[in-house]
């Protein structure tokens, strides 16, 4: 086998054909477009392609714009972000360069792109611009201020995409919770009422423990962005800080907002980011990390929060986080120790262990055994062709029931089963050389027994 | 304003006679009597007592002037001392006997100090050479001497709940004997020194007085309540202190407390429901302490400051007849803290000049508004006789949401309560089941205090949080109340949980409606997620009704079903009620109760869901299980299925034998054979 190229980006570009509907001026419909070293031509016919395509699939069917179109070596992916605009994304096709009767050719594996995943991503990109800069139909007359925006925005979220390793939990967008039982829970909660009542600026309130969500009180809508923010991209990036050896030693650090030093500079205050919420709500984000407690904080945008609200939260938030945080440790250790699933927990490097994906549609938990933290780094623990497969599953899984089970088995001998119930998803991955359909079935029987007994999932 | 006392006099004082050249009056702490003694007794001895049994008026000879006079506990003697050495008796079996008898104390040159009736036919001379114990036989009319003990004796305090006797000794005065009296004779227990503030350096002279000493029970302990009178130092201010010694398991006498008086003058000290109150005359108002309060410790003494700042009892006002008009009653209004009050334990105030006798009692109510420390308002009020309904004002108001109290104060005043709370489960338990301590399922948090607490006088249960507190606060939780409502129920569910509790449902139910009230959906959900309320059947139900404003509500409900594992008969039900009629033929072939289901039921769903494969393979699913069962696909008559037999036969036979068509038979046909 030759070598191999991954997945990659091509192109991702805005555009609204409402801004240049007369002949010459199509290079105002553009409203973005990476690289942005493109020449104008280029993205002129790329942009008037694709609204070719959308105009002409619209003929067959209305309801539904078109998503995707396939060619050999590309795959665009067309989003609707906003009534009008469109965000279209174009990836190159895995390729495997092979040789066969002495003759070099390069084979496109245009299986392994599921357009389901690169869908949610290209939707989730624009919730996250929304997220941080609000509707572009709101700024529909200005489209300078739409350009810088977008520039903005994508010039920083693009090299953090890692679409190579998008995948199933990509068409979720979930979020991890952290197990535990109900007494810490409380005591989170009850930390949680205390801040929001000592601090009546705070709208909403969220607690992480490490890369788990452990309490929201935001919108789930919200919620999942700012917990996708939050993980793959805030905290990993605070984490390099905080491990510089000159760092003082706090009980508590501000991740947004001022660093706890240099509190009295009213420069630093004004830097913290501001979200718009799905409710057309416009809120400050403050992040607080004390151990491995972080504090999520969204503060009514009314008045700018002073110096002095950051001592005050600081003083108050430190050691209470910190007590939390050494007892959430505590719970999760306990918790580990007491789980009959413990033991296959904790074989699940292993590469023949089974392996889960769970995902609930309802509070859009998930939970995966295969993914080894939540960060999108591609540290998995099965091949890339079987997480591709999953995606699949889970795209037939729109032909099915809303209660159903898929078994496959794989050319090496590896199976993957879905098993869908009360709007909740079950993926397995077992690696069982010379097995059956029934073995397998009981197998991911078991594993419902074990990892489900105390929610209701029909078999 | 009505908040500016927190004590007050009875409402209805013993009137007696006022002292006057011919009359004296003397009060017996044991019984509660004044005597109101005539001209020594031949004008008459009026006797007033707490009830009507124990008031009563008689004539005696007068022979000389009183120096005390005190009834047997029983009323049958009455006791007289007129001499320094001797005491008269006089039986009062069937009214009063006219002959007297007397007692002399034994030793020749012994002076009486006093004498004590320590049960109803035993009495104790307390001579300034020793104690001398007499049974008295009225019958024979004398004396038979029991026992008797020699010490230089300064003064006595005695205390008739704990039948303890203090005897001081020693030069200062300091040195003191406790006795404890049992029938027949006497324990002597270990002697102690009470602490002086300042010991004269000569000629020793007696320091510690009579009237600063005071016995009584504090929290079920006999208490020994010295008033210190501290010379002015540099290091500070002038300023009395009260230093309490506890009677340890009735044996020694430790130091135990000390309250700051930060006053200097007359004091006085009375016991008003465990509460140590001390009347300072100067500025006229008094101080109450709780030694159950937590206060700085050095290990062996708790500082104790007041429990509120000082404050004048209530004014109080005497009815007496007017001067001009005879049917007309004045109010008089009485001089507190007069010169004239007299202060006997535990709780009473005489004011000899005016012939009263009041008790002192707690207005629990105004305490409340004067305390602003809620916490130790709070533990306060759980050791309060009269307390629950006070404490359950005060928690309605703590909690009213447009208090907006801090929710730190609202967990330590939960937490504190709860640990009343969770004690008295525990003796409760131990009680009912005669189990020791470390099997009891309400075994102490590990990282709680051991609290040597007395047990509670009040005890704030769940229901009465919910009924008097947790309702009525919720009816007000409105807007941004309803957060504050939900943050104060999730304080008290934890807090119960910490104390291993377990929580009733009518908290979590109030706490879900409440978050439904709110629309905080998915705030509820993660409280369900988390396990945090208990699942049963009502909340279930509860959640399945919440389905139309909060869809997950409906998955939730399923959840908690399964979980309780009784209730599949339910899980059928929801599934067939959202027209998942294969999903409930899953559930009850993987649960094995096939062969009990109901037909009919099932049947009737399917053929509302229109939907025709689906009746079909319902259908030929129980035809199978008939197969199984009895050996025939025929529905039995006790089934009602005929309409259903009729419906199929309508639909798939009558027009030749036509299965649905885009079933295929093996997916029907193998839907039942994988059961089996």
């Amino acid at each position: 086998m030759g070598s191999t190229s991954d997945v990659s980006l091509l192109n991702l570009y805005y555009f609204n054909s409402a801004y240049g509907p007369r002949e010459g001026e199509e290079e105002k419909k553009v409203l973005y477009y990476y690289p942005s070293q493109t020449d104008v031509e280029t993205k002129i016919k790329n942009v008037g392609l694709t609204e070719a395509i959308i105009k002409f699939t619209d003929t067959f069917n209305p309801s539904k714009p078109c998503e995707a179109l396939h060619t050999q070596k590309t795959r665009q992916i067309i989003h609707q972000a906003e009534p009008g605009f469109w965000a279209v994304m174009t990836l190159l096709v895995p390729t495997i360069n092979k040789t066969k009767d002495g003759q070099d050719y390069t084979e496109y594996q245009n299986d392994d792109v599921n357009d389901s995943v690169y869908l949610a991503v290209l939707k989730q990109c624009h919730l996250m611009f929304q997220l941080f800069n609000g509707n572009l139909t709101c700024l529909a007359d200005n489209p300078t201020q739409i350009k810088n925006m977008l520039d903005q925005f994508y010039s920083r979220f693009i090299p953090t995409l890692k679409l190579q390793h998008s995948d199933l939990l990509d068409i979720f967008a979930g979020m991890q919770f952290l197990p535990l039982d109900a007494n810490t829970f409380l005591h989170v909660q009850c930390l949680v009422n205390k801040v929001e009542a000592s601090f009546p600026t705070v709208h909403s309130s969220a607690i992480l423990f490490n890369d788990q969500l452990v309490w929201s009180g935001i919108d789930p809508c919200d919620m999942q962005l700012i917990f996708h923010y939050l993980v793959t991209n805030l905290l990993p990036n605070f984490l390099e800080t905080e491990i510089e050896p000159s760092r003082p030693r706090v009980v508590g650090r501000y991740v947004t907002g001022p660093a706890t030093s240099a509190v009295k500079d009213e420069l630093s205050c004004s830097s913290i980011p501001r979200l718009f919420l799905s409710s057309g709500q416009n809120v400050y984000l403050v992040v607080y990390k004390s151990m491995n407690a972080t504090s999520c904080l969204l503060l009514d945008s009314y008045s700018t929060p002073t110096p002095e609200f950051f001592r005050r939260l600081d003083a108050f938030l430190g050691s209470r986080l910190a007590q939390i945080s050494e007892e959430l440790a505590a719970s999760c250790s306990k918790s580990s120790i007491q789980s009959p699933g413990s033991s296959s927990l904790g074989s699940s490097l292993s590469p023949d262990s089974p392996k889960f994906i769970y995902y609930n549609t309802l509070n859009r938990a998930t939970k995966s055994t295969i993914h080894l933290d939540g960060r999108k780094c591609g540290l998995v623990s099965v091949s890339q062709e079987l997480i591709k497969l999953l995606g699949d599953v889970h795209s037939d899984k729109e032909r099915l029931k809303a209660c159903s089970e898929v078994i496959l088995k794989t050319k090496n001998d590896s199976w993957v089963a879905g098993k869908f119930a009360n709007l909740r998803e079950f993926y397995v991955v077992l690696n069982t050389k010379n097995a059956n359909l029934i073995e397998i079935s009981d197998e991911v029987k078991r594993m419902c027994d074990l990892h489900l007994k105390s929610i209701f999932f029909t078999d | 304003m009505a908040s500016d006392y927190y004590l007050e006099l009875s409402n209805n004082p013993i009137k007696f006679e006022a002292v006057s050249q011919v009359t004296n009056v003397f009060f017996d702490e044991s019984n509660k009597q004044v005597f109101a003694v005539r001209s020594g007794g031949v004008t008459g001895v009026v006797v007033k007592g707490p009830t009507e049994e124990l008031s009563t008026s008689f004539r005696m000879e007068d022979k000389g002037p009183v120096i005390s006079i005190k009834f047997s506990q029983d009323q049958r003697v009455l006791a007289i001392q007129r001499s320094k050495t001797s005491v008269e008796f006089l039986n009062f079996l069937n009214g009063i006997d006219c002959l007297e008898y007397s007692q002399s104390c034994k030793g020749k040159n012994n002076t009486i100090i006093g004498f004590i009736w320590t049960s109803p036919n035993e009495i104790v001379f307390v001579t300034d050479h020793g104690i001398e114990l007499f049974q008295v036989i009225p019958e024979r009319r004398s004396l038979k001497p029991l026992k008797n003990l020699t010490i230089n004796i300064n003064w006595f305090v005695y205390c008739n709940n704990s039948k303890l006797l203090l005897l001081s000794s020693g030069a200062y005065g300091n040195s003191i004997q406790p006795l404890l009296f049992k029938k027949g004779g006497f324990l002597k227990l270990n002697k102690f020194e009470i602490e002086l503030p300042a010991v004269p350096k000569t000629p020793p002279k007696l320091c510690l007085l009579e009237r600063d000493v005071t016995l009584a029970m504090v929290y079920g302990q006999a208490c020994v309540i010295v008033l210190r009178h501290i010379p002015p130092r540099v290091d500070r201010g002038p300023g009395a202190e009260v230093l309490i010694y506890t009677m340890e398991k009735m044996l020694t006498a430790k130091k135990s407390h000390l309250l700051a008086l930060d006053k200097t003058g007359r004091f006085a000290v009375n016991v008003v429901d465990n509460l140590i109150i001390v009347h300072h005359q100067a500025s006229k108002t008094s101080m109450i302490f709780d030694i159950n309060l937590p206060g700085e410790t050095d290990g062996y003494v708790t500082f104790h400051q007041p429990v509120t700042i000082p404050l004048p009892i209530k004014p109080f006002t005497l009815r007496v007849p007017s001067v001009q008009v005879s049917s007309d009653m004045a109010e008089v209004s009485c001089e507190l803290y007069s010169p004239n009050w007299v202060v006997f334990q535990p709780d009473i105030v005489i004011d000899a000049k005016l012939g009263c006798l009041w008790r002192v009692e707690l207005c629990l109510g105004n305490l409340a508004t004067v305390l602003v420390d809620k916490c130790r308002l709070v533990d306060c009020l759980v050791q309060r006789v009269a307390g629950k309904l006070v404490l359950l004002n005060v928690l309605r108001h703590l909690l009213d949401p447009l208090i907006g109290t801090n929710l730190g104060v609202v967990a330590e005043v939960f937490d504190h309560l709860n640990e009343v709370y969770r004690t008295f489960l525990e003796i409760e338990m131990q009680s009912q089941m005669a189990t020791p301590a470390s099997t009891s399922p309400f075994s102490r948090p590990p990282s709680g205090p051991l609290t040597t607490s007395p047990r509670a006088a009040v005890v704030i249960d769940q229901s009465d949080m919910y009924t008097s507190v947790f309702v009525p606060i919720a009816e007000k939780a409105e807007g941004a109340a309803g957060k504050f409502v939900v943050a104060v129920l999730i304080e008290y569910v934890r807090s119960l949980g910490d104390n291993r509790i377990p929580v009733q449902h009518y908290l979590y139910e109030l706490l879900i409606n409440t978050m439904v009230h709110r629309k905080a959906f998915f705030q509820l959900h993660q409280l369900l997620q988390y396990h945090v309320v208990s699942d049963s059947k009502p909340l279930a139900c509860l959640l399945l009704s919440l389905e139309n404003i909060y869809p997950a509500a409906h998955q939730l409900a399923l959840d908690m079903l399964k979980r309780l594992g009784t209730a599949n008969e339910e899980i059928v039900e929801v599934l067939l009620s959202k027209k998942q009629i294969l999903d409930a033929l899953r559930f009850i072939r993987g649960n094995g109760t096939v062969e009990q289901a109901s037909a009919r039921k099932f049947l009737e769903a399917a053929r509302n869901t229109g939907d025709d494969n689906i009746f079909y393979s319902v259908f030929k699913f129980f035809e199978q299980r008939n197969e199984q069962l009895r050996g025939g696909p025929n529905f039995t008559k006790g089934e009602h299925c005929d309409v259903y037999v009729k419906y199929y036969e309508e639909k798939f036979t009558n027009a030749g034998d036509k299965t649905p068509t885009d079933i295929t038979p093996t997916e029907t046909g193998c839907f039942y054979q994988l059961v089996k």
